[in-house]
């Protein structure tokens, strides 16, 4: 496999934004580009060491259980991915015939540098392209104390990426499933995990046990808090308390299409305080279509968090939709409700095997005893391990990277 | 872009040249240009004396100018201002508040492709806005030499009447005058 280095420059994306801004004060927004505006290389397609000849077993097929499979395949380690729901991809998910374009059910943005779509492919040979949107919005609204203010030059800081015509979810199945359909059993909720002895062993609900050499465990982070998992021996206790340190809130995406548009490109939900400041969760509203070849009108919402508990712990989908149309209404004048025409809801707080939104708040203290494998066995991968940017797709595929080479290393 | 900052280096050069041979000529400004500070550009310009005394100057001033964000969008201004230059006495400097009326355009990355095996980027797709800009501007200058002096300035102005909705932008400029 032979070694590239990849230049890019990329804006300031969401995440960056609120982070910059919390930590240097408003005087960094003046100057954003000395703080991330810079160029970075990566040192793409690394070559792992390999001191490893057994076989890998990895509990769930998000985003980080995927790619962990396709980069052992890649390495010809035996491997075997064990997914609890009837379907991959995790908190990665699309609707394919709500719109005329696929819509992202869970991770939509991508939060880094385009380059790192080939950096995770990891594969110089493959000769394919993926379109992607500069996500510069140019209207944007807060709603605040129960008004509607124009914050467009905002938009001056902000930019991100996004899939034009494709998703995050058609990303990995389209590009790296092929390499792992062969080793991956759905349906297959794990219940109990033993460490025992030199072999891993894993059981699930049907009492089916599967053997294996070491284990990547990329369980939501909700999973393990709710001690849906049995360990033997069980879990350190520094591990636990790190578990205990970290939330995964409550989290939600309802798509909304209407007959006209009334809306801009993104409104915050609290005002800039809640810009720049997401202790407590972020809500926005915003053009789901911008950027994409449609003439449909879609709306989406986006929260996670505080914000997103109203939602989550609303009973039924039509009084969700009911309220999201009631305040849409308040909020541009009762243009909802006359050109609402229909919806598609993903609460990731219900969805089973999943539980909420994502790795929330600073876990700056957790984090490192969080990524600790155990024992030499039991390595941790997924959005609440990753290297750098946490919450992200991408992290949570960069730590199935650092999971495999760990293990690859012997 | 590099094309149009060469454009504007290449039509800076002869007005100076020219401003520096001939007494009385008009002063030809080139400047760092931003908005906010952090979008990079470039602006030449020049400025005609209207009506005036050794206190107060009445001014016209023709710019040109553009900035950027690189993986975003360009902006070209082609801006007139109005404004009263006011010499500081005692002082090689001065003082200009001015109002301006500009053509923005904007050119913005809409989407691009990523290879997934090389990395590399095209297929860059582009989409244009045109715009009116008025403006308030505030210069304060000062003279280290007889045919130079240096200014800085802040401008801010609305971009209105495009496809894309009105936007405040704050556009900053450090340069020399010739």
């Amino acid at each position: 496999m032979s070694k590239k280095e990849v230049k890019h420059t990329r804006s300031m994306n969401r995440k960056e934004f609120i982070k910059t801004c919390s930590a240097l004060g408003i005087g960094a927004w003046m100057f954003p580009s000395l703080l991330t505006g810079c160029s970075s290389e990566e040192d793409a397609f690394p070559e792992f060491e390999v001191n490893f000849a057994g076989k890998v077993l990895i509990v769930g097929a998000g985003a980080a259980g995927i790619t962990a499979g396709y980069v052992l395949s890649q390495y010809g380690i035996d491997f075997e991915i064990i997914e609890a729901a009837p379907v991959y991809g995790g908190r990665v998910k699309e609707a394919v015939n709500f719109a005329d374009f696929p819509i992202d059910l869970g991770a939509e943005w991508i939060h880094t540098d385009a380059t790192i779509l080939p950096v995770l492919i990891n594969d110089p040979e493959v000769d394919a392209s993926i379109d992607l949107i500069n996500y510069s919005p140019e209207s944007l609204y807060v709603w605040n104390n129960n008004k509607l203010k124009k914050r467009n030059f905002f938009t001056n800081f902000y930019g991100e990426l996004k899939f034009k015509s494709t998703t995050w979810y058609s990303f990995f199945d389209n590009y790296m499933i092929p390499a792992v359909r062969n080793k991956l059993t759905l349906n297959s909720p794990v219940s109990h995990i033993d460490y025992s002895s030199d072999k891993v062993s894993i059981t699930n609900t049907n009492n089916e046990v599967f053997e294996g050499d070491r284990l990547i465990l990329t369980v939501p982070l909700t999973i393990l808090k709710q001690n849906s998992i049995n360990f033997n021996p069980p879990l350190p206790d520094r591990k636990i308390n790190a578990l205990n340190e970290i939330e995964m809130p409550d989290g939600i995406k309802v798509f909304m299409e209407f007959s006209e548009r009334f809306y801009p490109d993104l409104t915050y939900d609290g005002g800039l305080s809640a810009i720049l400041n997401e202790t407590d969760g972020e809500k926005i509203y915003y053009d789901a279509a911008f950027g994409k070849d449609t003439n449909k009108n879609i709306l989406g919402l986006f929260t996670v968090g505080k914000p997103a508990s109203q939602y989550t712990d609303i009973a039924t989908d039509a009084e969700l939709i009911q309220y999201i149309l009631n305040e849409l209404d308040q909020m541009f004048d009762g243009k909802a409700t006359p050109n609402y025409v229909k919806h598609v809801t993903q609460n990731w707080t219900n969805e089973p095997y999943i539980g909420g939104s994502y790795t929330h708040g600073d876990n700056s203290s957790a984090s490192p005893v969080l990524k600790e494998p155990i024992d030499g066995k039991i390595y941790f991968a997924g959005e609440t391990y990753a290297p750098e940017d946490y919450a992200t797709v991408h992290g949570a595929a960069q730590s199935a990277f650092v999971a495999v080479e760990e293990i690859l290393k012997g | 872009m590099r094309s149009l900052f060469i454009m504007l280096l290449v039509l800076a050069t002869p007005l100076v040249l020219f401003s520096q041979e001939s007494a009385g000529r008009p002063p030809v400004s080139i400047s760092y240009f931003s908005n906010y500070g952090f979008q990079p550009g470039i602006k030449v310009g020049t400025a005609f004396s209207l009506a005036g005394d050794s206190t107060r100057q009445w001014l016209i001033s023709p710019q040109l100018g553009v900035f950027t964000n690189p993986s975003d969008d360009t902006h070209t201004l082609l801006n007139l201002e109005a404004g009263l230059k006011r010499p500081k006495p005692g002082k090689n400097a001065y003082t200009t508040m001015a109002i301006g009326l500009g053509y923005l355009h904007q050119s913005k990355l809409q989407s691009f492709s990523v290879n997934l095996g090389s990395g590399q980027t095209g297929d860059r797709q582009r989409v244009g806005d045109n715009f009116v800009m008025p403006s308030v501007s505030y210069e304060y200058g000062w003279a280290t030499h007889r045919k130079i002096s240096w200014f800085g300035k802040c401008a801010l102005g609305t971009r209105l009447l495009g496809r894309n909705e009105h936007s405040m932008m704050l556009l900053l400029e450090f340069g020399i005058k010739l």
